[in-house]
């Protein structure tokens, strides 16, 4: 499996090709989906593209994380808090 | 990433409840079918439904077709120990007016005629049936028999019987075109580039089979609408028992269709299609908010049902793309060059089909299993593509 570099908000990340990007995101952003009451880290909801949850910006859309699959050079911003510090 | 195959029997593009259908039934016919998903099975058209299986207010012609695809459900539920939720909860046809009394009791006449269970409840009747629909309503319709299913549970319980069948079925794989070699299908190209050859393809893409049919020089008379639904709150079981549907188009929505369910989870279920809303084509590859009009719209729909549910905390809200076709009713038979098929155009209402669908379809491109008695005759008749390639010569 190759290596692709992808763009996770404004920092360079490197990954396998073809990853659910839910999967990079729980690794390298897990503060991408929080509970709205505590602000605690939470991991996938459906899993399936149904609930929503894990939507992230990628490539300048709103696109459903669970669906997308990393590939060379995308660009995701989760637009968190903690991703900006 | 999963290596795809090179070439395969058959090949069945989307693996929503249609496509797994027509898989489970070619795999069960002793094709080995590979069936091709773009995102996650079930991920889309499907797991958005509220999926009743029902013949209630169907219309007439396709009776026989959808009885017999009831009778298919409930006995994929008692063969694989029902996994999926199938419950008989029964559907209300709830009433407000008089126009809509004269519609309900024509309905109800005519299946009755046909041999359906359903009947006529005045309002003291309803009330012993649905105790919380206490809006302001003349009477309802009765379909005892309509059914629901967990869309989830139901997609994934077919998915596993048509792999334990023989099937291959795959996700994350999407299809961007067919491959036609001398007027004869030959394959499906990937959007990879990769290719994958077959003697026969099915495309059962509902919203996207158009865009995929169309590269091989096939249109298809199917057009995305875009429709949302509401989810509130787990409550008690029991605060709806049945599946409470306006009589025809008279909702109280806009137009278009409206079904309120309690969920296996608890959850209050609201679908309606109000008016056609105009989307552009790639609306349904984006992420769509449901429009706040029909939020505010169906909450007052709700309440003005069932006055008690007024102050239930919504939970979420969702917006799903069904394929329309001119005439309401599915395609599925051939189409375009030799070895096409397609099995689409869900009308908001393809989980009650899906079954059958597979069935008839896999009897026409095997010629085994097929709908018994006059039925695969009566679907080829009802859901042949070229219908609308006739009305255009």
């Amino acid at each position: 499996m190759s290596e692709v570099e992808i763009l996770l908000d404004g920092a360079p990340v490197t990954c396998a090709e073809g990853l659910p990007l839910t999967e990079v995101l729980m690794a390298r952003a897990p503060f991408w989906r929080q509970s709205p009451r505590h602000g605690a880290n939470r991991g996938m909801f459906c899993g399936m593209g149904l609930c929503f949850e894990c939507v992230v910006e990628v490539d300048g859309a709103w696109s459903r994380a669970c669906l997308v699959r990393t590939r060379a050079g995308m660009t995701v911003r989760t637009d968190q808090p903690e991703a900006r510090r | 990433m999963t290596t795809l195959p090179q070439s395969a029997e058959v090949i069945v593009v989307g693996g929503g409840i249609v496509g797994l259908s027509v898989a489970l039934a070619l795999a069960e016919a002793g094709a080995k079918p590979l069936l091709l998903e773009a995102k996650s099975f079930g991920g889309a058209v499907t797991g958005g439904s509220l999926a009743a299986i029902g013949t209630h207010m169907h219309g007439l012609t396709e009776y026989g077709v959808m009885a017999h695809s009831c009778d298919l459900w409930r006995a994929f539920a008692e063969r694989t120990g029902n996994p999926f939720e199938h419950t008989a909860q029964g559907q209300v046809g709830f009433i407000l007016d008089a126009e809509g009394m004269e519609s309900g009791e024509g309905w109800v006449a005519e299946e009755r005629a046909l041999g359906a269970p359903c009947r006529m409840l005045t309002p003291a009747e309803l009330a012993g049936v649905e105790p919380r629909l206490t809006g302001p309503v003349m009477g309802a319709t009765f379909a005892p028999d309509t059914a629901t299913v967990n869309p989830f549970l139901a997609a994934r319980a077919v998915l596993a019987e048509a792999r334990a069948a023989g099937a291959v079925a795959l996700d994350h794989a999407p299809v961007a075109g067919l491959l036609v070699e001398a007027g004869h299908i030959a394959g499906v190209r990937m959007a990879d580039g990769a290719e994958i050859r077959a003697g026969q393809v099915v495309l059962a893409s509902g919203p996207w089979s158009q865009e995929i049919s169309a590269g091989a020089g096939v249109s298809l008379p199917l057009v995305p609408r875009q429709a949302q639904c509401l989810a509130a709150l787990r409550q008690p079981a029991g605060t709806i028992r049945c599946i409470v549907s306006a009589v025809e188009s008279r909702g109280g929505v806009a137009s278009g269709y409206t079904q309120i369910q309690q969920a296996g989870s608890g959850q209050i279920l609201f679908n309606t299609v109000v008016d056609f809303i105009e989307t552009p084509p790639e609306a349904k590859d984006t992420v769509r908010e449901v429009p706040s009009g029909f939020v505010l719209t169906s909450i007052d729909t709700l309440a003005m049902l069932f006055p008690s549910l007024a102050d239930i905390p919504l939970l979420r809200s969702w917006v799903r793309f069904e394929a329309v076709s001119p005439d309401a009713r599915f395609l599925a038979g051939p189409v375009g060059p030799e070895g096409l098929w397609v099995c689409a155009g869900d009308n908001g209402s393809g989980y009650c089909r899906s079954l059958m669908l597979g069935r008839f379809l896999a009897g026409e491109i095997t010629g085994g299993t097929p709908l018994p008695g006059a039925l695969q005759a009566d679907a080829r008749a009802l859901y042949a593509p070229r219908r609308f390639a006739q009305e255009a010569a």
